[in-house]
Parts: structure tokens; C-alpha cells; sequence
């Protein structure tokens, strides 16, 4: 197989995890298309200057955190932020504690900041390290386990989890199986 | 960097194991719900177009050379 071909193929396989993150950074929809498309061309025209070996998936991910938040920061500038709307449709029911729906775990995650919620996703769900999510965000391992920290209670406190002793009978399974969470 | 952001999480920092669990559950859910998405199909599009330039660009500075 030719370098390109070799390449091309191992883009490819990324795309899957790429688009969990873009989604992730930016909600769903054609914006996260876009910033999976800009970074897989970036990587391509860059592809020169990935060392071999090392971590592709962190390189992308990098690539996509930088594309996304110099275009936040500009966005920023011109949008007005509508954070209190969206949470005041965040609807908790106490009923279904320890029950809770997908579409309204991703509605508590939007609320969180960009890079709360971009450090609980490195660290949570993509399986990196610390370290890796450090390097990946450009800071210090130390910011990355504050932002982690603040990310599960903001999380916890939307969810209306934070009151909550225990879960309901039906909650996931709850000790020992999902360490990712847990700091180092 | 921000000191008000950055700084230590002072007494109620803990969340209960559990409960943490619970929410790493969800989000590695979440996360792979995405990721088993089927993948829109410009995306291979967009790399056999990148490959075709890659190569044709290679080509012509081959001629060039020649």
C-alpha cells in the first residue's frame, strides 16, 4: 500500500471518533460535519508533520479542539450567548433519578463550558489520559482535572443528581466497572 | 489562564463514587451512541478527492523532473 493510500485509510478509520468529538465540542448537526470536514483537511495538507507512531487520534483531536475554538472565540464575539434560554428548558425529573434519558444527559452536557465540557469528554469517554488530554488542550494536567471536576458537578447539579443519596433501582451498574471517571 | 476558574475545588469538590460511576456511564453511552453512527458519505468523498489530487499533483512534478 502507497503512503497516500496508507494515510487516507487510517483517516478514514477516524472519522467515527472524530465526529463523536465535533459533535460533542459543537452540538449536533452541519456544524459538526463542517468541523470534521476542516480538520480531516487540515490533517491531510499537515500529514507531513504527524510523527510516526505517535498518537493519531490525539493529533486529530487537536487539530479539531484548535479549528473549533478559534472559530467559538470569534462566534463569541459576534453571537449573544444563549446559555440561560437553554437551560431553562432543561426539564429534571425526580422521579427518574438514576434513569436518565440520553437526549437529556446531551441537553445538560451543552450546558456546560466549552472546555468543560471538552475536558469531561477527553477524559470520560475517549479513554486519554491526563497527560494526553493536557497536551491535546494545550494545559496544564492540573487545569485538565479542575475542569473535569467542575464539569461532574455542573453536570450533577443540572441532572438534579447533586441532592440525590442514592440512585434509583435501575441505574446503571454502579461500582468498580467504569473507573474512567474516577481521578488518578 | 484564569485564577477564579483554575483554583481547587474547596469542601463539596467530592462527587459521591457512585454517583460518578453512574455518569461515566452515561457519558462513555452518549459518546459511543455517536460514534456507531453511520458516517455521512461525504467523508470518503472528500479523502478519494484529496488522494486523486495528492496523486495527480505527484504525477505532474515527476513530468516536470523529467
Amino acid at each position: 500500500m502507497t503512503a497516500i493510500a496508507a494515510l487516507k485509510n487510517a483517516l478514514l478509520a477516524e472519522i467515527p471518533s472524530l465526529r463523536a468529538f465535533a459533535i460533542s465540542l459543537s452540538g449536533n448537526g452541519d456544524k459538526a460535519d463542517d468541523l470534521v470536514q476542516e480538520t480531516l483537511m487540515k490533517a491531510w495538507a499537515a500529514h507531513a508533520s504527524f510523527a510516526e507512531g505517535s498518537n493519531l487520534r490525539a493529533w486529530l483531536f487537536t487539530i479539531m479542539r484548535n479549528t473549533y475554538f478559534s472559530q467559538y472565540r470569534k462566534a463569541r464575539r459576534e453571537v449573544q450567548d444563549v446559555d440561560g434560554e437553554a437551560a431553562a428548558r432543561l426539564v429534571s425529573h425526580p422521579e427518574q433519578q438514576g434513569h436518565l434519558d440520553l437526549a437529556d444527559f446531551r441537553m445538560a452536557l451543552e450546558q456546560l463550558s466549552p472546555d468543560q465540557r471538552e475536558a469531561l469528554i477527553l477524559i470520560g469517554a475517549s479513554g486519554f489520559s491526563y497527560e494526553e488530554a493536557a497536551e491535546i488542550c494545550g494545559c496544564a494536567v492540573g487545569t485538565v482535572k479542575s475542569r473535569v471536576n467542575r464539569a461532574r458537578q455542573r453536570l450533577l447539579h443540572l441532572l438534579a443528581l447533586d441532592s440525590a443519596d442514592e440512585l434509583g433501582p435501575d441505574a446503571a451498574p454502579l461500582s468498580g466497572k467504569s473507573p474512567a471517571l474516577h481521578d488518578n | 489562564m484564569s485564577q477564579n476558574e483554575e483554583k481547587p475545588l474547596n469542601g463539596k469538590g467530592a462527587v459521591k463514587k457512585p454517583i460518578q460511576a453512574h455518569l461515566g456511564d452515561q457519558l462513555k453511552r452518549y459518546f459511543s451512541s455517536i460514534v456507531s453512527e453511520p458516517v455521512p458519505d461525504r467523508f470518503a468523498s472528500l479523502l478519494d478527492e484529496l488522494e486523486k489530487r495528492e496523486r495527480s499533483g505527484a504525477e505532474q512534478s515527476q513530468e516536470a523532473r523529467e
